[in-house]
């Protein structure tokens, strides 16, 4: 079995979460820039008069799928190098995968991953 | 045109003999001979040596094959003609070899039979043939829908057969269809190569080149040396060694790349035995740790080695083909877009290429400085006999004294600034101005982000910032609202210039490396020293932004800290400008739309806070800086009154005033006394500088916005400051929009006087507002009045932001309704943006904020005299 991870995080704490997650031998997944918000709404900035609002935050999608038997020891180090306490630090959401496939040579299950 | 030696077309090379195996099979032939071809390249890594040996090879078992299989039945009639790259004797390992079956009449059945039993032969060796069969006439027939085949016959060499047919297709039969199709022909050939430098985005810079057809990759050569011929024989013709065309010079750097390239092809064969010609991320280090194309070398060393090889083929082909269409004008629309009729009196643009009206005077520093500059202007480039020209006079201009920035600056402002400093690159010019710039000629940063060497980067940078103005989304025409309002925009384009040329040290700090390199390389070409220290800050500061951007943008502290840093909004739009050029330029993809967004965030909240927070950050004179200690060293005779002077004043008047203003200001308030007023009058460019010093009292500002107003004059920028014992130093900018100051040198001293009376209570500002002139009309702005209250930015005072259409008096009417509430204005910082005021007031009531009810009566006072005398 395996568990794909997408975690919605700050983007200053993209750094940090590789770390955490190279530190337990994982160092595949897909980083991809994104714009939310969850209860943290936006604000707005005035700036010469004009109004800027800010309602769609600067956000860091990382994906992942890992061994099922991973899981917790992946969520328990995003959550820590990404929290910072505060509102806005982001979700981590699992799923479970069927299958994975190594396109290069057709190889199956966690081990293509 | 020197070097040019005219020879005949058939002279070839000295080839390497192949090997005589006369007793072995032919198949086993052609395995020994290659495999003895790959032992020798192993050895001594020629490629040049390789691929003629293999097409000697090839040579010679195709004359074996001719013999058995056609000699005796044919002696006459047929020949075989190499072309393409066989044609060119420059036969990959893995190369297609290309072959024509020229017939002088229609091949009969048995022909036909014995050529296919020849080429199945050569297939069965697991030779990648490409056959064609044509009579004479085909040769001589033009098809305007596959000109790749008449110029394929541009590389056609004798191999087999008739010498004399083939002899004749050489001497006539191309001759004759190149002459009376050259037009076509040459038409296609740009055509090809825009179509072939445009799949890989007109760059020589790719992470992983095609060192095949990439932009500067072998495919230049090919190209050069096909226009070359193309011209010889439009011209004399003859067929021309295309290398005689080029000055000595270039032909060594030309055919040093082509020994390196041909290296370089060679080993990517051999090393996945095929015709890849991808030089990979793992093939760069493995053709760097084998000295493929010299010595052994670190990747990035050996990296920065193939684009300078690249740069000169490409340099090499550029030349040729603007040689042949220079008989052809009418090409020159395909070249390049004609972008204007640019001539005056000192340049014109023939066939789309730079020339000085007088040939040899671009011999003069100042022509060929100015050569640059209409580059710089029209974005076309130099003639290549003129780029030659300057070349060799290059080296002469050291012993001279050139003011180099008068140049400079002119040519960093305009819209093709990065194409002239390309081509002063090219030609020397640049490294004469900053020697130091030659470090990172072709520097490479091996990392899977940066695509281009560091002095190209350099100039992308800077066309980014040109490239604004071309923007069509709208998030980068925000920035562009930034780049016209930055006050000497040539400063922000030298810091791009120079910010990355301590990356050419070994230093591990290429920052702090930068800053010393580009101050002594400033101090070298004579620039003004408060220039010189906003380019090095920029320079300091170029990873500041990124670097905030990795943090919490929308975190006060962030903020705060970059706040800091550039202290002015002026130098803040130059760090974000610096920033976004310095990320688009990295790799294709590395400024995204998200990216620019979040740098624009910043700014936002960076040039607020800037504004926003003038009364909170107060200088503490006990605290000791580098700025203090140099304000002590320039007026020691101050003692005390330093201090005394600098407590308690917003730290933004420390951040906006170098140390000699400051010096020169404290001079001015220890002058003041009692009521006394200190006014002091300055040209600044277009501008005016009015500088008071006096103890403060009511209606200081709004006094002199008045007095400026009844004088004509339009203010642009003002800043309101006092210290801790209430001095107040307030500085305005102003435009003489009736040339009163600048025609009339006996009315200085009475403006001077006039001001000096008003704030001194002798004349009343009434007196002065019924003289005052009447103002002079421009466009009526259609911008919409805003007035913004903030009691949230300062824990002593309300913020009053307004933005409205900017008039003269505009500040003295303002002013003037704040007096009247009554409230005191603590800090002013006055702005004007085009047609736009932008005033940030700082304002108190009895020594507290506004209470609602202040602040409602004071927005209906403004909104009511700005909508009566607007």
């Amino acid at each position: 079995m395996m568990t794909k991870v997408e975690a919605v995080i700050q983007p200053s704490k993209l750094d940090a979460v590789k770390d955490a997650l190279l530190a337990i031998g994982i160092d595949g997944m897909t980083v991809l820039e994104a714009r939310g918000h969850g209860r943290q709404k936006g604000h707005t900035e005035f700036y010469r008069g004009r109004e800027y609002t800010v309602d769609l935050l600067p956000k860091i999608k990382i994906e992942l799928v890992i061994p099922a038997e991973r899981t917790d020891e992946v969520v328990k180090a995003i959550t820590e190098a990404a929290r910072t306490g505060k509102i806005g630090d982001g979700k981590i959401f699992l799923s479970k995968i069927d299958e994975a496939i190594r396109i290069r040579n057709d190889e199956r299950g966690p081990g293509a991953l | 045109m020197t070097n040019v030696v005219p020879v005949p077309f058939n002279e070839q090379p000295a080839r390497p003999v192949a090997p005589n195996y006369d007793e072995l099979p032919m198949k086993e032939l052609y395995r020994r001979g290659s495999a003895e071809i790959q032992q020798k390249f192993a050895e001594n890594r020629s490629g040049r040596e390789a691929i003629e040996s293999r097409t000697a090879l090839v040579d010679e078992v195709i004359h074996r094959l001719w013999n058995t299989h056609l000699g005796s039945s044919f002696p006459k009639g047929v020949a075989v003609v190499a072309i393409g790259g066989y044609g060119r004797s420059a036969l990959y390992p893995h190369s297609d070899v290309d072959l024509l079956f020229l017939c002088e009449k229609q091949e009969t059945p048995e022909l036909k039979a014995k050529i296919r039993a020849l080429c199945q032969e050569l297939w069965d060796m697991r030779m990648r043939l490409s056959p064609t069969t044509k009579t004479v006439d085909d040769g001589g027939r033009f098809d305007p829908s596959n000109t790749e085949s008449t110029i394929a016959l541009l590389d056609a060499r004798y191999v087999a057969g008739e010498a004399q047919l083939a002899d004749y297709l050489r001497t006539k039969i191309i001759p004759s269809v190149i002459v009376r199709e050259s037009q076509a022909i040459l038409e296609r050939l740009i055509e090809i190569n825009n179509e072939r430098k445009g799949k890989y985005a007109n760059t020589i810079f790719h992470l992983e080149p095609d060192v095949k057809d990439c932009v500067g990759g072998m495919r230049e050569f090919h190209l050069g040396c096909w226009a070359a011929r193309i011209h010889g024989l439009l011209g004399e013709n003859v067929w021309i060694n295309p290398l005689h065309y080029v000055r000595t010079s270039v032909r060594g750097q030309t055919e040093q790349a082509v020994d390196f390239l041909a290296a370089v092809r060679c080993f990517l064969h051999y090393r996945s035995g095929r015709d890849d010609n991808k030089l990979s991320w793992d093939a760069q280090e493995e053709a760097a740790k084998s000295g493929v194309g010299g010595e052994v070398l670190a990747p990035a060393e050996w990296m920065r080695a193939y684009f300078r090889n690249a740069r000169a083929l490409d340099r090499f082909a550029n030349q040729m083909v603007e040689m042949a269409a220079s008989q052809r004008p009418s090409l020159f629309k395909q070249i390049q877009s004609w972008r204007s009729r640019a001539s005056n009196a000192d340049f014109t643009v023939v066939n789309g290429r730079v020339r000085p009206q007088q040939p040899m005077a671009i011999d003069d520093p100042d022509l060929m400085m100015r050569s640059f500059e209409f580059v710089a202007e029209h974005g076309v480039p130099l003639s290549a006999a003129v780029e030659h020209r300057i070349e060799e006079n290059v080296p002469l201009l050291q012993e001279q004294k050139i003011d180099w920035w008068r140049y400079l600056g002119s040519i960093l402002i305009r819209p093709f600034a990065g194409d002239a400093l390309r081509g002063m690159q090219r030609v020397g010019l640049l490294t004469l101005i900053f020697p130091e710039f030659a470090n990172i000629d072709a520097l490479v940063l091996r990392d899977l982000y940066h695509q281009y060497t560091v002095d190209e980067h350099t100039f992308l940078a800077i066309d980014a910032i040109h490239r604004l103005s071309d923007s069509q989304s709208d998030w980068e025409s925000r920035f562009l609202a930034l780049l016209d309002e930055i006050e000497q925009p040539e400063l922000l384009v030298l810091a791009v210039l120079l910010h990355d040329v301590g990356k050419g040290t070994e230093s591990d700090d290429h920052v702090r490396t930068g800053v010393g390199l580009a101050r002594k390389q400033l101090r070298d070409i004579a620039i003004d020293q408060r220039d010189v220290e906003t380019v090095c800050f920029l320079i300091a500061n170029h990873l500041e932004a990124s670097l905030a951007m990795r943090r919490d943008i929308f975190d006060l502290a962030n903020i705060r800290d970059l706040s800091k840093r550039v202290g002015t909004q002026d130098r803040l739009k130059m760090l974000v400008l610096l920033t976004y050029a310095d990320i688009k330029a990295v790799n294709r993809h590395a400024l995204t739309p998200w990216k620019a967004d979040n740098l624009w965030q910043l700014y936002i909240a960076t040039a607020n806070f800037l504004s926003h927070s003038v009364d909170e950050e107060r200088f503490h004179a006990n605290a000791e800086s580098e700025q203090l200690a140099r304000i002590r060293l320039l007026t020691p005779q101050l003692g005390k009154k330093l201090k005394r002077f600098l407590e308690g004043i917003p730290q933004r008047y420390m951040s906006i005033h170098s140390a000699e203003e400051i010096a020169a200001h404290i001079e001015m308030a220890s002058r003041v006394s009692g009521n006394g007023v200190q006014v002091k009058l300055n040209r600044q460019g277009q501008l005016f500088l009015l500088t008071v010093a006096m103890q403060d009292r009511p209606m200081i500002f709004c006094n002199i916005a008045g007095a400026l107003a009844a004088w004509g004059m339009n203010i642009v920028k003002a800043d309101a400051f006092a210290n801790g014992a209430g001095m107040v130093l307030d500085t305005f900018y102003f435009a003489d929009q009736f040339r009163t100051l600048e025609l009339n040198m006996e009315e200085w001293t009475r403006f001077h006087e006039s001001i000096s009376d008003v704030l001194s209570g002798k004349i009343q500002l009434e007196t002065l507002m019924k003289r005052r002139r009447a103002e002079a009309k421009g466009p009526k702005a259609t911008i919409e009045t805003k007035l913004l209250f903030d009691d949230d930015s300062s824990s002593r005072s309300t913020l009053l932001e307004v933005i409205t259409p900017d008039r003269p008096g505009l500040l003295y009417e303002m002013g003037l309704e704040i007096a009247k509430l009554p409230c005191n204005i603590e800090a002013a910082l006055i702005d004007t943006e085009g047609r736009t005021a932008i005033d940030v007031f700082y304002l108190t009531s009895e020594g507290k904020k506004l209470d609602l009810d202040q602040k409602k009566r004071l927005q209906t006072m403004i909104a009511t005299a700005l909508a009566t005398k607007g």
